[in-house]
């Protein structure tokens, strides 16, 4: 059974959608990737889920989003704060601004464990340490009681991370939670991530530009581009062979591929900005495979090829090209 | 032909914190070890990437460079002068040619002012503009770094990550500088957005003869881009040279580990196993000899004694190990 269902999200500053019609699924034990462009709207998605979007910018334009069964609009704001820490843990993108500047990082990581689990002080410290050394902060004992100031930019991130796991949620969003981490302690922190899935069946959305991250842990992948979801489906058959142009073109964007100090591919073009989408498919002012249909009508969501949905009007003749 | 006179040279530079919270009235301070005897040097129009495990002291290393924090020992030198805290005018000039890109762009901004004020700002203060020229130049800037001008007016709230990424990158670009030390800069973009600013940044530099220290994570994006690598470990560089030898044949075990562990996009490859037993070694208490022995497969008695071993030559570049280990033997077949 599905433990989150979103449906037909959308996000709106005023009267201009930047977020429109999102479906997300999520299991218990799985990880769903969340990727696209910059601005295309996964940082608002996540946090529209918690209802913590800056409500005098931004607001729910339309959908629902159902936690266990329970839709999550009808809680009043006590009712949600239980459900955020006790049943969502979220890292968020900016690690600074979710930080207490003046407040010493084990406390901040304690104050959630008492709070939710009514543990001792004592206890609670214990569990911060334990935290901090899970995410590889290296002398946990004394570096508990440091400041964030002190902490450097990847460090404070695996402190937002600690943070998040401290009451043991069962649902983590996970808002580019590595990318200020060099890739041995990212893996490490990505192992103890899907430990945790693996032995308690934590469910994990995560916001990532990182593709190597996404083949490596998540299970299902949905593709966003300026507001809407381009393309949904199982990792590899994603990654294998993309269905929608506009993550065939992600795909050829990856450095690695060019050689050194050459232009690196990048898609043409600009994106468009938010609220301000062109008519049709959105990405057709930046799509080699663009015809007149695409300037013209918005291609719908529709299955591709098995469990896989693409919004393309020529989602079957990519396939057949492929 | 004598080689062309380095830009920046950096020698033996060292910075320590003061630990705040953990020492105890009467016994003395305890200091973080940030920054340990760093020397390196950048010529014109040359990019040196520095890659290193989180919290080993690349962003201080920066921070040290501008003079954005007090070095304990050690010389800055940039265009051959000495840059001093004792001297303002060697720190106004170095500031109005050298540019850092901050690694938390949400923190570098100022929350209440408009981002487009906060480019103008720098144009102004810089006198790079004439005044009645300013918002063409802003809307310029942001156009470079893939904005809207219409983004002008928005608050660093307003933006997602990687647009706020990008206004701190149009600032350093304000002052058209000699230097840039881009701190994670490119590290919330989408690898579409990535390479347009990369290929901005490789652009301003065959133009401008702009410099280049390249502090990342993603080690594809620095082999792509920086001809020499730095690689630190515990504020200290434990090799140093050309990027595609390192890459290719690393010598340091901590580079082995740390390029073991790179990502693939390989969607039937799982994640690769820990590359590195035990815990990380604590600033606080910088472990005697090595600072990579505690954790390396390869250490020796040797290791743990005495100083930290020095950089030194090893063909086309310095490595900090006793040993000269032989290119095929792999992390874990230690003694
Ligand atoms: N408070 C706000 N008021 C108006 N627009 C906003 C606000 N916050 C975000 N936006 C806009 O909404 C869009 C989506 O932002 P979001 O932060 O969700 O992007 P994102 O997909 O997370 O991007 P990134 O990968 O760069 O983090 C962006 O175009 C952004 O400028
Ligand atoms: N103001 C400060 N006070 C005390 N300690 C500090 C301060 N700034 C940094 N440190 C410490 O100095 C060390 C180096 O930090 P730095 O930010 O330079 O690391 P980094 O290599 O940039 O790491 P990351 O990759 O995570 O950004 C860390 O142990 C950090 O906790
Ligand atoms: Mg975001
Ligand atoms: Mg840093």
């Amino acid at each position: 059974m599905s433990l989150l269902i979103v449906r037909n999200l959308s996000i709106a500053a005023g009267e201009r959608l930047l977020v429109e019609e999102v479906d997300l699924d999520l299991a218990e034990g799985e990880v769903l990737g969340l990727v696209g462009e910059s601005g295309s709207g996964k940082s608002i998605t996540c946090r529209a889920l918690m209802r913590l979007l800056p409500h005098d910018q931004l607001h729910i334009a339309g959908g629902s989003v159902t936690l266990k069964g329970r839709d999550l609009a009808r809680l009043d704001e006590a009712e949600m704060r239980k459900v955020r820490g006790v049943e969502i843990g979220m890292i968020f993108q900016n690690p600074s601004s979710h930080l207490d500047p003046v407040m010493r990082i084990g406390d901040q990581i304690a104050e959630s464990v008492r709070y939710h689990e009514g543990a001792s002080t004592k206890e609670a410290r214990g569990r911060a340490v334990e935290l901090l050394r899970q995410v590889g902060i290296p002398d946990p004992v004394r570096r508990v009681s440091a400041y964030p100031h002190e902490f450097s930019g990847g460090m404070r991130q695996r402190a937002m991370i600690a943070v998040a796991l401290a009451c043991r949620p069962k649902l983590l969003i996970a808002d580019e939670p590595t990318t200020a981490l060099d890739v041995t302690v990212q893996a490490q922190v990505l192992r103890l991530l899907l430990d945790l899935r693996d032995r308690l069946g934590l469910a994990i959305l995560l916001v990532t530009h990182n593709l190597g991250v996404v083949a490596q842990t998540c299970d299902s992948l949905t593709v966003m581009y300026a507001g809407r979801i381009m393309e949904r489906g199982p990792k590899r058959d994603l990654l294998r062979a993309p269905a929608h142009p506009y993550t065939e073109a992600l795909l050829k964007c990856q450095p690695g591929s060019a050689k050194p100090a050459a232009q690196l591919p990048a898609i043409p073009g600009q994106p468009p900005l938010a609220g301000a989408f062109p008519p049709g498919c959105r990405f057709h002012p930046r799509c080699p495979r663009v015809a007149d249909i695409c300037r013209r009508e918005r291609p719908a969501l529709s299955p591709a090829q098995g469990p896989r949905v693409a919004a393309c009007h020529f989602t079957s003749a990519l396939r057949a090209a492929s | 032909m004598s080689a062309p006179l380095p830009l920046l040279q950096v020698r033996d530079l060292a910075v320590r914190f003061r630990a705040g919270g953990v020492g105890l009235p009467g016994f003395g301070a305890r200091y973080v070890n940030a920054v340990n005897h760093v020397s390196l040097s950048i010529a014109p129009g040359e990019t040196l990437g520095v890659v290193g495990e989180s919290g080993c002291g690349k962003s201080t290393l920066g921070r040290a460079i501008l003079n954005l924090v007090d070095a304990q020992g050690g010389e800055v030198r940039f265009e051959g002068d000495v840059v001093s805290s004792h001297d303002p005018s060697s720190i106004a000039k170095l500031r109005a040619r050298a540019a850092m890109i901050f690694q938390d762009p949400y923190a570098s901004l100022n929350p209440k002012l408009a981002i487009g004020e906060a480019i103008a700002e720098v144009l102004r203060v810089h006198r790079k503009t004439q005044p009645e020229k300013v918002a063409a130049r802003v809307a310029e800037l942001l156009y470079l770094v893939g904005l809207s001008p219409e983004l002008a007016a928005r608050k660093p709230h307003q933006l997602s990550g990687g647009q706020c990424q990008r206004v701190g990158i149009a600032r350093a670009l304000a002052i058209e500088p000699r230097l840039i030390i881009a701190d994670e800069c490119v590290a919330a973009l989408d690898v579409s957005i990535q390479a347009q600013i990369l290929n901005l940044l490789m652009e301003l530099q065959r133009q401008m003869n702009l410099s280049l220290i390249f502090i990342s994570h993603d080690l594809g994006v620095v082999r792509h881009l920086c001809r020499r690598v730095a690689v630190m470990y515990l504020g200290r560089i434990v090799e140093l040279g050309p990027t595609e030898q390192v890459f290719a044949a690393p010598q340091h075990p901590y580079t082995r580990a740390l390029l073991a562990a790179v990502p693939d996009i390989d969607p039937d490859r799982t994640l690769n196993p820990a590359q590195l037993r035990g815990e990380p070694p604590s600033p606080l208490d910088l472990p005697t000899g090595c600072p990579f022995h505690p954790r390396c497969p390869h250490a020796q008695e040797v290791c743990a004694r005495g100083e930290a071993p020095m950089l030194r030559a090893s063909g086309t570049r310095e490595l900090a190990c006793h040993f000269d280990l032989p290119l095929n033997s792999q992390q874990g077949e230690g003694p």
